[in-house]
Order: C-alpha cells, then sequence, then structure tokens
C-alpha cells in the first residue's frame, strides 16, 4: 500500500483531531497488524493526541517500513506479539493505557494480571479478539466495543471489500472465472461475500455448510449446496471461508481434479493442511501468492498472503479498510469525551443518565460512531449527506421544507434487525 | 375536490369471485403443500398429541398459512381461540377451513369492536398458551384473570417485543416466558428478505403490467425488507434509487450498487415508488407536485398512512379502480396509479410472501409453542429469543423438503 492509497475517513480524521485533540493526553495501547493501514489509524490517533504504544498482532504481517512509518509518527512499536514477549507485557503494564485496541490479548493480559492500571476501554477488531477472551473464562475487564459487529464492518467492508479481494486472488492466478464451478466451504459474513462475488463473476457457486441455517440461506440466495466431500472432484476453484482447522486435510485435497484452484481465507493457518501437502506434493511457486504443487500427477494451486500467509485475501481494499479503522477511532474518542468512573460525580451522574460508566462486556460500536464513518464515506464517494434535493427551488415553503424531512422515513425499526447471524 | 377512494381499495383484499368450495379447498391444499416443515409437525403431532387439551389463543392474520399452524396445533392436541389480527387481511377460504375443525374457534372479526370485547373473550377463554403479534397480551394485562393459567406466550411482532417490555417497565412483568420470533436468522435473512423481494417485484408487475427492467424505482427504506425488494427489483433490471435517513443504510445501498438520493429527487425521478419504512407519514400531499405523470406508488410497511391517501384523494379529480388492488387518481396534470389502496400492497395485490417462506416461522411457532408446554415452569419469565436448536430443526426440515439430504 502507498501513502495515496485512499483512506479518505482516515485522512478526513486525522485533519479534524489535529484542530479538536479529542485524545489530549490519552494513552492508547493497540494491538494491530503492522500495516501500512494500520500506520493511517495511527496517525490519527497522534493527531488527536495521544501516546501510542503499537503491539504487533502477528509475526507474520509485520510490515517493517509500516512499523519505521509508525516510529516516526511519535509511536512506539513493539514488533514481537504479547504471547511471545515477557518483556512487551511488562511495558504494555508499564505504559498504562487508558485506551486500546484489541486482538483479544490486551484484555486477556488484564484479566490475568492483578493490579493492572485502569482501562477506561477499548474496541476489538475481529469476533476472534472477543471469542479469546470468552474462551479463556469469561468476564472482560473492560468495555469493549465490537467493531467486528458493526454492521459497516460487515454489511460494507467485509460483503464487499473481502469478497472483491477473494476473486481477485483467484483471477491473478490466470483463472478465467466465466462457467467455472466455485465451491465455498463455509457461508457466514465472508463466505457469503464471496458466494456473491463469485457468482457476479459468472461462475457456478456450490456451497458446503454445517449449520443447517446458514446452509438454507445459501439455498435461498441460489446457490447449490452440496456435501463437501461429493463435491471436490468436480470443482475448479475452492475457497475455504470458515473457523475451523482440517477442513481440507491432504487426503481431500487429493480428491481434487487436475488444474484446481485452492484459497483458504478462515482464521485458522489449518483449515488447508498445508503442511501435509509440501511434503507430499513437489512445489515450485509460480508467482507470488500462489504455488503450484504436483499431487499424484495432478497439478494443484494454493493461493497464499504476503509472506506465505495462510490467508491468501486477507487483505481488505484499503478504501475498505478505511471503515474498520475509522471505526476503532471514533470508538475511542466516544470513550475519552465520557467522564471515566472516577469522575463519575453525583452531579455527572444527575444531569445524563445515559453517561453512566459502561459495563465491562463487549457492546455494540454507538449508532452515532457508525453513522458520522458512514457519512464521512458517503462524501468520499461524492454523496452530500443527506442527500440534498435538486430541485429546493420547487419547494415554495420553507416549513413545508422542514416538515418533510422531520417526516421523512427512519429506517430505524425495519433496520433493527440487522443483526444477522455471521 | 375530495374523492373517497374505491371501496375495493379500503376493504384491502378484495373478496374472492364466486367459487365453488372444492376449488377454495384446493387453493388452500396447494398453498399447504408448499408448506413442508409444517406437513412434517402435523404427521408427527397427530399420533404424539404434545398439546393435548392445550388452550391455545392466536392473533394472526387468517390466511391458508396460518390456518395450517392452527391446523397443526388441533393435530397436536390443542383447542384453539383466533383472534383475527387484521380485518382487512380476513382470507374467507381459510376461515372456512378452519370451521371444520371442532376445536378451533374464529372470532369475528369486527373492526367496531374495542379491546374490552376481546378481554372478556381471553377471560372466559383462560388460554395456556398465546401466539401472538401483542393484542393478546394487552389484553391479558387490562383482565389479569385471563393469565391465571398462562404457561408462555409466542410473539411474532416487534410490538409484541415492545409491549413484553412496556409491561416490565410498568413493574407489572409477565409472570411467564415468552419466546420472540421477531429478530430470528430464519425470519430475518430468508423469509423477510426473500419473501417481501418476490411478492413485491410480483405484485408491481401483477397490478400493473409493467416491465421493470429500465425503469426507475424509488425504494424507501433500506432495512431488512427494503434490501430484499431492492435486491430482487435490480435482479429484474430496474434502477433502483434508495431514500433513507440513516447513512449506515445508505452507504450499504450505494455499496451494494444501488443509487442514493433524497427523498425529493428519487421521487421526482421515479416511474415506481415503493415505500418500504416502519414509520407513518412518508409522502405527503406536498409531495405530490414531484411526481411524475403515470408514477405507480405502493406501500409495503406496517403503517397504512405511510402513504397520505386522504390527500391524494383530495388533490384527484377522479379515482378509478384500474384492476385488483389498482387505482387511478386523476390529478389535475398528471395520473398516478395507487397500488392496494396504500395498505400493505404485496398482499393486496398479490399473496404476500410465499407459503413456502412463511412456512418457516409459522412451523417455529408450532415448535415454540410445544417447547413451552412440555418445560412449562422451567423457562424463565420475560422474553427470550426462539432457542436456536429448534430454529435449526426448522432448516434441517426444509432442508430436506427442498432435496437435500443431512
Amino acid at each position: 500500500m502507498t501513502d495515496t492509497a485512499p483512506m479518505p475517513v482516515l485522512a478526513s480524521l486525522a485533519r479534524d483531531f489535529e484542530r479538536r485533540r479529542p485524545l489530549a493526553g490519552r494513552r492508547v495501547a493497540a494491538a494491530l497488524n503492522v500495516t501500512g493501514e494500520a500506520a493511517r489509524l495511527v496517525r490519527v490517533l497522534r493527531a488527536g493526541g495521544a501516546h501510542v504504544v503499537v503491539v504487533s498482532s502477528k509475526s507474520t504481517t509485520f510490515d517493517p517500513a509500516a512499523g519505521r512509518e509508525m516510529a516516526a509518527l511519535g509511536a512506539r512499536v513493539l514488533d514481537t506479539p504479547l504471547q511471545e514477549s515477557d518483556s512487551g507485557v511488562r511495558e504494555v503494564l508499564d505504559f498504562g493505557p487508558d485506551l486500546v485496541v484489541d486482538n483479544g490479548e490486551l484484555a486477556l493480559l488484564w484479566s490475568r494480571t492483578d493490579g493492572a492500571p485502569a482501562v477506561l476501554g477499548g474496541t476489538a477488531h475481529s469476533q476472534n479478539a472477543v471469542k479469546k477472551v470468552t474462551a479463556a473464562g469469561g468476564a472482560l475487564p473492560f468495555p469493549l466495543f465490537s467493531v467486528a459487529s458493526a454492521a459497516l464492518k460487515s454489511a460494507v467492508e467485509t460483503a464487499h471489500g473481502t469478497g472483491q479481494a477473494a476473486l481477485l486472488g483467484v483471477l491473478d492466478a490466470g483463472v478465467q472465472l466465466a462457467g467455472k464451478s466455485v465451491l465455498v466451504v463455509g457461508y457466514g459474513v465472508t463466505g457469503r461475500a464471496v458466494a456473491d462475488y463469485a457468482r457476479g463473476c459468472h461462475c457456478r457457486v456450490e456451497v458446503a455448510e454445517v449449520s443447517p441455517v446458514a446452509a438454507l440461506r445459501a439455498v435461498y440466495a441460489g446457490h447449490r449446496l452440496v456435501p463437501l466431500d461429493s463435491a471436490l472432484p468436480a470443482a475448479d476453484v475452492v475457497i475455504t471461508v470458515t473457523d475451523a482447522r482440517g477442513v481440507l486435510p491432504l487426503e481431500r485435497l487429493r480428491a481434487l481434479k487436475d488444474g484446481a484452484v485452492v484459497g483458504g481465507i478462515g482464521h485458522s493457518p489449518e483449515e488447508i493442511d498445508r503442511a501435509a501437502l509440501a511434503t507430499a506434493a513437489t512445489a515450485r511457486t509460480t508467482a507470488p501468492g500462489r504455488v503450484e504443487y504436483v499431487l499424484d500427477g495432478k497439478r494443484l494451486t494454493l493461493l497464499e498472503g504476503p509472506g506465505g500467509n495462510h490467508v491468501y485475501a486477507g487483505i481488505n481494499p484499503p478504501e475498505m479498510m478505511d471503515i474498520s479503522l475509522a471505526l476503532h477511532a471514533l470508538c475511542l474518542t466516544h470513550l475519552a469525551e465520557r467522564p471515566g468512573p472516577a469522575s463519575a460525580s453525583a452531579s455527572a451522574a444527575a444531569s445524563a443518565p445515559e453517561r453512566d460508566p459502561l459495563p465491562a462486556r463487549l457492546l455494540p460500536v454507538p449508532a452515532e460512531v457508525e453513522a458520522e464513518v458512514a457519512r464521512r464515506k458517503l462524501a468520499a464517494l461524492g454523496y452530500d449527506w443527506p442527500p440534498a434535493p435538486d430541485r429546493a427551488a420547487s419547494k415554495p415553503d420553507p416549513s413545508t421544507e422542514a416538515a418533510s424531512a422531520s417526516a421523512s422515513p427512519s429506517a430505524a425499526s425495519i433496520s433493527t434487525s440487522d443483526r444477522e447471524a455471521s | 375536490m375530495a374523492v373517497a377512494p374505491p371501496e375495493e381499495a379500503v376493504a384491502g383484499r378484495p373478496a374472492p369471485a364466486v367459487r365453488t368450495q372444492a376449488a377454495e379447498r384446493a387453493r388452500i391444499k396447494l398453498a399447504w403443500r408448499q408448506m413442508p416443515v409444517m406437513a412434517g409437525l402435523r404427521r408427527r403431532f397427530r399420533p404424539e398429541k404434545p398439546l393435548r387439551d392445550v388452550r391455545i389463543a392466536a392473533a394472526l392474520h387468517i390466511s391458508p398459512e396460518s390456518a395450517h399452524l392452527l391446523v397443526a396445533l388441533k393435530d397436536a392436541g390443542a383447542h384453539i381461540l383466533l383472534h383475527p389480527s387484521n380485518p382487512r387481511t380476513v382470507d374467507a377460504g381459510a376461515v372456512a377451513e378452519l370451521e371444520r375443525h371442532r376445536t378451533i374457534r374464529v372470532l369475528a372479526p369486527d373492526p367496531a369492536a374495542g379491546p374490552d370485547r376481546l378481554a372478556g373473550q381471553l377471560a372466559d377463554f383462560r388460554p395456556q398458551l398465546l401466539i401472538d403479534n401483542s393484542a393478546l397480551l394487552v389484553a391479558c394485562a387490562e383482565r389479569p384473570e385471563s393469565a391465571a393459567e398462562l404457561v408462555g406466550a409466542t410473539v411474532h411482532s416487534r410490538s409484541g417485543t415492545q409491549t413484553v417490555e412496556a409491561l416490565a417497565a410498568a413493574g407489572t412483568p409477565l409472570a411467564v416466558p415468552v419466546l420472540s420470533l421477531v429478530d430470528n436468522p430464519l425470519k430475518n435473512t430468508i423469509e423477510t428478505p426473500m419473501g417481501t423481494g418476490q411478492s413485491t417485484a410480483a405484485a408491481v408487475i401483477g397490478a400493473t403490467g409493467a416491465q421493470l427492467s429500465g425503469k426507475n424505482v424509488a425504494v424507501i427504506g433500506y432495512g431488512t425488507a427494503g434490501r430484499g425488494i431492492a435486491s430482487y427489483i435490480s435482479s429484474l433490471r430496474a434502477r433502483v434509487t434508495v431514500v433513507d435517513t440513516s447513512a449506515v443504510a445508505c452507504l450499504r445501498a450505494a455499496a451494494a450498487g444501488h443509487g442514493i438520493d433524497s427523498l425529493t429527487n428519487a421521487l421526482s425521478n421515479a416511474d415506481i415508488v415503493i415505500v418500504a419504512t416502519g414509520t407513518h407519514g412518508v409522502i405527503g400531499g406536498h409531495d405530490l407536485d414531484l411526481l411524475r405523470d403515470g408514477v405507480v406508488l405502493g406501500n409495503i410497511g406496517h403503517y397504512p398512512d405511510a402513504i397520505d391517501v386522504p390527500a391524494l384523494a383530495a388533490a384527484a379529480k377522479r379515482v378509478l379502480s384500474v384492476s385488483t388492488g389498482l387505482d387511478e387518481y386523476q390529478l389535475p396534470d398528471k395520473s398516478v396509479y395507487l397500488l392496494g389502496g396504500g395498505v400493505q400492497f404485496n398482499h393486496v395485490c398479490g399473496g404476500g410472501n410465499s407459503s413456502e417462506m412463511m412456512d418457516l416461522s409459522l412451523s417455529l411457532h408450532a415448535l415454540c409453542a410445544v417447547r413451552l408446554w412440555e418445560r412449562r415452569g422451567t423457562l424463565p419469565p420475560g422474553l427470550s429469543v426462539a432457542p436456536e436448536e429448534l430454529t435449526e430443526d426448522v432448516a434441517r426440515a426444509k432442508l430436506r423438503a427442498l432435496g437435500y439430504v443431512g
């Protein structure tokens, strides 16, 4: 990613924050994939006046240039993930953050460490982050806004960013998509996106899914529901989009036809048994992003991410990552601008009942934060917000204009059902 | 000059032309064929009788599909009192079908009767289970003796869950469990978007004969229903412009490839306008100036006053009934074609959501009713969502019926 890649919402936030300084003096610990996009978030936080410590989420995604960029912005960058570094743990605790951007490790650290400094709250950027904490025994040590469950993240960023990226990865392998059969394994938020974009590319889409509700959804979206094992031999392209490991072990890879293209974008590095494949087959890297194997005399192309990452299309277009990273920034300012538990004085409590301390659990991103990001994104797409009538002149009476605005439809009551099963 | 809208438009679904009883039964039975999950439940309930002699009060639109649910509950052994939730949507053939069953009593729809009448009927019936939109819960709250033997309720509308919350907030919480189907994924991600999307597109074409491809269609409101409608309409090659007050909804629409615009611009440019909001007063008299000559206007939202029909009538020189559920309002400078008299036109001009889709939520009601009865006394009181395993049972049965084994 270059400095000119379009991330207009973050750019506009950086300008505003420089003026407004909503994070002045705040300490932010952020567990992030150290990438060029994340550096844009760090720029926004720094512009807002925050002291920032970045902890690399994954060693495999660490981009040294991005690390240097973050350091140049005045952030301290720890290049080793917390679970591998005791000195990193000490440094984060000594730093004493008020706010966190979490992948799960920070909340875990706090729930395990007695006497850790108080944190106002934070943001979680994947469902996985939340699972990590709840799997380890439950209670969150501070309120966390779940950016992962925001409608903008699932219904816009993932549905379109990941959908496009997943198909682009296949195109890069030189496959003509039209008329091919694409087998999508797993039909959650991301699987739906992949299936939808594959159909848009005139593929025959097949879906393998274990949950009956998700499977029914695939059927009624017009896809063909198939049992995984019987579908493998005929598939031209197989994309795994699950939370599971061992989805494609070696024996299933052996079932694929000559010339098949396989890629994973699920959470687990063991979704596709790449290690067994590397042992059983001869490999040659044909280009960045794909390795061609010969297995039992059949050619098999495995898609992979930068640096051999198992996720071949994990990097959404910067234009889309702009959305979730902006949600992080505005959630943090939302937290910073609330009176903390210490200042929850009688007068503050009496004057604003909604300013009660936030509960220490996973919370939905505040509606006004999502709306703010959407407005800025719409502006970048060339839409005024709210959309202005071209023919305002034809409205003679300003009072009817106002009445029309107040009576204009709100989707609130029908959009409340937007919480879709992932 | 004020012109009263024609009779049919007000009455909603028109009385069917004279048909033989056999033809009416055939129509009901075809709908039931398209509800394989419910049919499977009936096969299971008949020998098992899981609701033997249980008294169930239900508030439902009376349709062939809801009749299938009630017959399934009867097959399970229940005695049923049915309150038509909307007198305009009563399907005479479905009523005739229900009257064949001794243990199902259908209350006569009476728009003039106040809530007292229902409260009195419930007090006499002493229901043990409710299948409700919200009317029954309200009536029980009014006459607490009605709920003396109540074990639980299922609710299928937002107003139902709001009633439960309001009772709790007022310090008189319900002492029984209430299972909500409102945010259920089968309903939210399949039944509403697919069902409403298809029925809306079909109703527009059926009532007007319009070719949708190439038309400008304004979809006002981009919630679950609006998204389904926009998706189906754009698949038929129309250009969709979405209007919504939420920036998040608009960004979603833009990312899905639809146009977004102000209400004023969208109304000015539309050949067809579909209101899909959950609000009142979306299109008022002052918006009529914006509309093109020949525009088709319809509402699928819950509120009949989303389009100001009286203002349209007041502006019209003449109103003609063009076809079932389609009226031409002749304004001095243009004609406006109104679908379904301003009430949910996908029901008025078509059969509403398909039987195949309604099979999902109605079957879930049946399973929830059995669950509430079998676990009576052990479930926590108050609102909770319909159990995931029952939702999965319905999905699995539907997949089997569609030919997928698993």
